[in-house]
């Protein structure tokens, strides 16, 4: 498998894109003839009503749902469930935070963030680790808090250790659902400029779905538009305003003239 | 037309899981430090719990069994040699597993149900990490290991017990009730048998009800449920199976 960040904008080893996906969740597709490109090294904006398929479609990229119907190519590669080792080397370039964000309830906050790095076959030294979670906190502003429980911490708190867990392995692709779900506005913007510092420092591909449409716009480079299970917008900011789409409007409306 | 057989689906599902895990372990073996902490969770944390189970059944067999024996002939000298051998072969590694499974088995079913219902699961995958060979590898081998210690320190607690109650209430001399005059090796090796084979299905099952938890905390509630309830129809199954097998092979010896 290529190196997708060695290659040429464009080429066919950054192709991140799903196209006709059908993805059923007990008989009712939750993603219905899905298109999708990510155009590599940008940050991606996913915005649809609750139960549009945002979640399930982020699932489907980081592979651990696979489609009924449709292809889903990471880096190049189409995605084959049976394959594997192919499986387990997309893997290791995909970082992703939860919905409710999966947190490891049995390991302290600085084990969660070292996770995707100390199971690698070949981990870095461990003081090379430490200080790379302890930088990464105090990035989200956590610093200090290593060695808490994961309980000693507040949900704001943890969503900011799950979005540096998701980041911690330096992945080629990132998928972020819903990183600013239930905290207050001004932790809501800050958590959105995060995401767009490490996005803008490492390069990285990165997914954000949203229901917070104003920050997310802020920040994004590209907005996709999800409707019953279905990519009904892929675009700019000032592509979605001008959308004869009157949902891709309705979220994306044009900004008011001053 | 698609013939669909869920029962067959269930034992062929188990039966992946065990290989899945059976390959985890040679491929790469659980850390050290985790495989003792499952050890030292399904052993020393069930002593208590088996010694007063297995004391109090071991004296109320030998005291009912006395009992009945002086109705019919008042000689007991056989009475310890019979209680060995049915301890050995049959009721110690059966009572021991069933203990295990509604005490450790409901555990490991609960944790890995949570973790499921959190997408805790999902989260190891997508960092690369083998939920089977994290979750379920470990616990297999400390349950394995511990299965089969806990079940000789059940049959020595239950024959202490049972030595106690025919010398105290029976005087029975303690040297005739320690006999093994009819313990065979094929008894030790059944028995053995049944052990290791409760100590591979137990910890399986109870993943497997785990990681088919879904829907919150009912999810978790019914999946420790079914690890139980799957457990002891595998215990009393396989039960059934080994002795009858167990018979047929030695036969006359």
């Amino acid at each position: 498998m290529s190196d997708g960040s060695t290659d040429p904008p464009g080429s066919r080893s950054d192709r991140i894109d799903a196209e006709h996906l059908v993805v059923r969740l007990g008989g009712t597709p939750a993603l219905d003839d899905c298109d999708l490109r990510l155009e590599k090294g940008l940050l991606h904006g996913l915005a649809g009503p609750g139960g549009s398929g945002k979640t399930t479609l982020l699932k489907t990229l980081a592979t651990l749902r696979f489609p009924d119907s449709g292809t889903v190519t990471l880096f190049g590669v189409r995605v084959d469930p049976a394959d594997r080792e192919g499986l387990r080397s997309l893997r290791s370039r995909i970082g992703m935070q939860f919905q409710n964000l999966a947190l490891f309830d049995f390991l302290d906050v600085g084990g969660n963030v070292a996770f995707p790095v100390r199971q690698d076959p070949n981990p870095p030294p461990p003081d090379v680790v430490e200080a790379e979670v302890e930088s990464l906190l105090a990035a989200m502003g956590l610093a200090g808090t290593a060695r808490l429980r994961l309980n000693e911490i507040s949900g704001g708190m943890q969503r900011r250790v799950a979005l540096a867990r998701a980041v911690m392995g330096r992945p080629d692709l990132c998928l972020l659902d819903d990183p600013s779900s239930g905290l207050d506005p001004v932790n809501s913007s800050r958590i959105f400029e995060r995401i767009r510092a490490i996005q803008r420092e490492r390069g990285t591909t990165m997914v954000v779905a949203s229901h917070d449409v104003d920050r997310l716009a802020r920040v994004c480079d590209r907005l996709h538009v999800l409707r019953a299970g279905r990519a009904v917008f892929s675009g700019t900011l000032a592509e979605a305003a001008e959308s004869a789409d009157p949902d891709v409007r309705t979220f994306f409306p044009r900004p008011l003239a001053a | 037309m698609t013939v669909s057989f869920p029962g067959l689906q269930a034992v062929a599902r188990v039966f992946g899981l065990l290989g899945e895990t059976l390959w985890s372990l040679v491929r790469r073996p659980p850390p050290r430090s985790a495989v003792v902490a499952h050890l030292f969770n399904t052993g020393n944390r069930s002593l208590v719990f088996l010694a007063v189970t297995m004391g109090f059944l071991g004296m109320i067999s030998v005291y009912q069994g006395c009992l009945q024996a002086m109705k019919v002939l008042p000689d007991l000298s056989n009475a310890g040699a019979v209680f060995i051998m049915a301890m050995v072969r049959e009721f110690g590694p059966t009572i021991t597993a069933m203990m295990l499974a509604t005490r450790v088995g409901t555990g490991i079913a609960a944790e890995i149900a949570v973790m499921t219902v959190t997408d805790q699961v999902e989260a190891l995958k997508v960092n690369n990490t083998d939920p089977v060979a994290y979750l379920v590898a470990p616990r297999f081998v400390g349950f394995l290991v511990m299965m089969i210690l806990c079940t000789v320190y059940s049959c020595a607690v239950a024959i202490l017990a049972g030595l106690l109650m025919a010398d105290l209430r029976f005087q029975v001399n303690p040297n005739t009730f320690l006999s093994l005059g009819f313990t065979r090796w094929s008894d030790l090796s059944v028995g053995l048998t049944k052990t290791v084979a409760y100590g591979v299905a137990i910890p399986i099952l109870a993943a497997d009800s785990g990681f088919r938890a879904g829907g919150g905390s009912e999810g978790v509630g019914w999946a420790t449920t079914r690890a139980v309830v799957n457990a002891l129809f595998a215990i009393i199954a396989l039960d059934f199976l080994i002795a009858g097998v167990g018979y047929l092979l030695v036969r006359g010896a």
